[in-house]
């Protein structure tokens, strides 16, 4: 008798604990997978890409390409959602980013696979253990999901517990404002975090070698893209890169190469590797001209 | 098996659910499930040690049934000694072989005539100090005719293999757990419901307090030479919380699930941080352990009586014994040593027994003499633990001389350590409860007294939802007493 009450008791707990979940993840919708799981089908080419794409927003879409680039996304990431393409929509051609960094061993702890777990299905994985863990399990409990609890911390800790930011400016320096110390400080934080290990990740690299395999077997005409970088941040690179373009190259592909576009115009950057909103609509432009003339010549 | 684990959290509903349903018809079947759960959560972590359980077991066993059917004086003797020499033989070889090897190639390489000598590489078994301690405990209850021997093999397995205190303690003492598994279990709601807040508090402690304290005194013990004064001394805090965090947490853990099954086990720790001495500490901090070494050790070499230098020898021997427990390193005998020497002027005084109640009965907050008594014996604990986690007395002694430098007094760089304000916070929010609830078993036992269930519920869910965000839950990290 006690112990069914027992039992009772401690299922109304956990039913309560879903319901605090379901709440939660409404909030975890709103501010983290925000725009994540939309797409528009409505479109035959596509723009994969991580942050280095985003700045771009739209503006594709003039020119009939719909972005579906993510922040932070990786291989493993574009993978998924091709695959997804592939099963609701006809396409014709993928443009896919193909930067210095995007093979990097560090893209295998940042990227976006609670997120793009969305646009998986059961074919995508190995066992079905790992599909309900992934598919539903990492994407829909809170309780489950580090990464989740991970941004819900940052936001407390960024907001309310910097003593800094109490009553304080949140004005961030745009690129061209900075000093040029403070430029190479920034920039070389981020090549330490990306260039930490010698050699390419191996899932990455797999992963790409498998989007390219899709897309022949599909028919998908696949180009890479690699973005505008600033003058400073590419001084400081020194040509490292896990190259990702000769992936493409040795099969074939083309690559096109805007590295150093914009070299003199670091108005045009939000910072050291990324192009701001208004840089993103530029380069649109450009990027579809030269598509345009390669097409001509 | 860890407590932190999602294994875990598997295993016990399935345990909790047969030994109630499928395996209550009787003690027996009850025990027989309890050492097989038990065998198979050790053996999660390592099968082929489990064989060391079971001699322990099986030794203790037969001498505890031979000691109580002798009764000539010297055979009773060579029993005792027996069951010591196999436990403490275990112990010694799987945790103290190559340290005491090792200190005899030094000490005849200084005298002149250098050994050599291959050391073993050998892996310490999980909780082999904690389970050994216990079945000696059996053996010499038994051989002082303080207990009758068992003549139940399940049974007795079950005491010793117990799964919730197996790997980490409580150690507890045969008089109080074995008569437990003889009696018949009656489910009790508010003992298990009991239990269950006792687990979620342990979890805080460990996910929220311990794992995070371990990230930044990690990062700064192990570069100990780059930080300042300031930081060091921060980095010992966060050490002395860590640890307390993860042992206290661990025996929470344990108690409260032990309670599941029906099973009380002693308090191990009794709000230790707020002794006023450090005889008040010691009355506080593992008690189990503690106990284990007054009844077993101190008491037989005569404990208190005797000439004064009787006793400050009695104490320094179970400091010693105590810190060698812990490990075969230096550092813990001199952790011991000091807080031997800290002990001695409470001797002399005869003031060591001055503070048996909890800290301000009856108030609210302490007085500021007893606040000053407070923060001098939270100093100097913390002080002591810097031996306790330095790799050698080299690290420890580098450890100690970069905080006396004049950075001492500068405000530690907290941008170096992204979320240690963060954490210092969560810690002054753990203090304020865990003052609030010293009068209880662990901090938050007294809710059950809180009228609205509503309200004890929204406590429990914010516990949830402060291990999810701020718990370390991303990786499972051992507990520190799984190396002792």
């Amino acid at each position: 008798m006690m112990i069914k009450l027992f039992l009772k008791q401690v299922s109304i707990f956990l039913l309560l604990l879903v319901v605090l979940n379901f709440l939660l993840f409404i909030l975890i919708r709103a501010f983290y997978i925000r725009d994540y799981d939309q797409v528009d089908l409505g479109y035959s080419e596509y723009l994969l890409a991580d942050s280095h794409g985003t700045p771009l927003g739209d503006f594709t879409e003039i020119h009939d390409v719909h972005n579906f680039s993510g922040q932070s996304d990786s291989y493993l990431d574009m993978e998924r959602k091709l695959r997804f393409l592939i099963r609701h929509t006809t396409v014709n051609k993928i443009y896919i980013s193909v930067d210095d960094h995007t093979l990097s061993p560090t893209r295998e702890d940042q990227n976006n696979l609670d997120r793009s777990a969305y646009y998986s299905d059961r074919e995508d994985y190995s066992s079905y253990k790992e599909f309900i863990h992934d598919k539903y399990l990492n994407y829909y409990c809170v309780f489950v999901n580090d990464r989740y609890s991970l941004i819900i911390k940052n936001f407390l800790q960024n907001e309310l517990f910097d003593i800094s930011k109490w009553g304080g400016s949140r004005s961030k320096n745009s690129w061209e404002d900075m000093s040029a110390l403070q430029q190479k400080e920034i920039s070389t934080d981020r090549i330490n975090n990306y260039f930490e290990f010698a050699l390419p990740s191996v899932v990455m690299s797999s992963s790409l070698l498998r989007i390219i395999a899709i897309c022949k077997a599909n028919n998908i005409e696949l180009i890479g893209l690699r973005f505008p970088l600033t003058k400073t941040y590419l001084g400081i690179l020194d040509n490292e890169s896990y190259n990702a373009d000769s992936i493409l190259i040795i099969n074939n592909l083309h690559v096109i190469d805007f590295d150093s576009l914009y070299m003199e115009q670091d108005y045009m950057f939000r910072d050291m590797d990324h192009l701001d909103k208004e840089g993103g609509e530029k380069f649109t432009e450009i990027l579809f001209d030269s598509l345009e003339e390669k097409k001509v010549n | 098996m860890l407590f932190n684990s999602l294994d875990f959290a598997v295993f016990l509903p399935i345990v909790f659910v047969l030994y109630w349903f499928v395996f209550k018809k009787s003690i027996r079947s009850q025990n027989f499930l309890i050492v097989i759960a038990s065998y198979f959560f050790y053996g999660w972590w390592d099968w082929r040690f489990l064989a060391l359980i079971a001699f322990s077991t099986l030794v203790d066993f037969i001498v505890g049934k031979q000691l109580d059917k002798a009764e000539d004086r010297h055979l009773r003797k060579s029993l005792l000694v027996l069951s010591i020499l196999v436990n403490i033989g275990l112990l010694g070889f799987f945790k103290y072989y190559n340290f005491f090897l090792d200190n005899f190639i030094t000490a005849f390489t200084f005298m002149g005539m250098p050994i050599k000598a291959n050391s073993l590489n050998i892996i310490l078994p999980v909780g082999i100090s904690f389970y050994t301690f216990q079945t000696m405990s059996y053996s010499i209850d038994v051989y002082r005719r303080k207990l009758r021997a068992t003549t139940d093999l399940v049974a007795f397995s079950a005491f010793v293999s117990f799964f919730p205190q197996l790997v980490a303690g409580p150690i507890e003492r045969a008089s109080n757990l074995l008569p437990q598994f003889f009696e018949r279990r009656k489910f009790d709601y508010l003992q298990a419901k009991d239990g269950l807040r006792q687990v979620l508090w342990g979890l805080f402690k460990k996910l929220v307090i311990a794992d995070n304290c371990a990230e930044f005194a990690n990062t700064i013990f192990n570069n100990s030479t780059e930080y300042g004064g300031s930081t060091l001394v921060l980095g010992a805090v966060f050490f002395t919380f860590q640890i307390y965090g993860d042992f206290s947490g661990y025996s929470d853990i344990a108690i409260g699930t032990s309670r599941l099954f029906g099973f009380n086990l002693m308090q191990n720790f009794a709000f230790p941080y707020f002794s006023r001495d450090i005889a008040e500490f010691w009355r506080r901090w593992h008690i189990s352990l503690s106990t284990w070494f007054r009844d077993y050790l101190y008491i037989p070499l005569g404990g208190s009586k005797g000439s004064k230098v009787q006793q400050i020898r009695n104490i320094f021997i179970i400091f010693l014994v105590s810190g060698f427990w812990h490990g075969a390193n230096w550092t813990f005998i001199v952790w011991g040593a000091l807080n031997a020497i800290y002990f001695i002027p409470l001797l002399l005084f005869g003031t060591n027994r001055k503070n048996l109640e909890t800290v301000a009965m009856d108030k609210r907050r302490p007085s500021l003499r007893e606040f000053s008594s407070i923060l001098g014996t939270f100093a100097l604990t913390v002080f002591s633990w810097i031996f306790f986690r330095a790799e050698s007395m080299s690290h420890a002694m580098s450890y100690i001389s970069g905080i006396f430098t004049a950075q001492l007094f500068q405000v530690p760089d907290f941008s170096v350590f992204p979320g240690a304000l963060t954490i210092l916070i969560l810690i002054f929010g753990f203090l304020v409860v865990e003052w609030k609830g010293r009068f209880g078993q662990y901090a938050i036992s007294r809710m059950q007294a809180m009228p609205s269930k509503a309200h004890r519920w929204s406590i429990y869910f914010l516990i949830i939802l402060i291990i999810d965000i701020f718990g370390n839950t991303s990786e499972e990290i051992e507990f520190i007493y799984f190396n002792f």
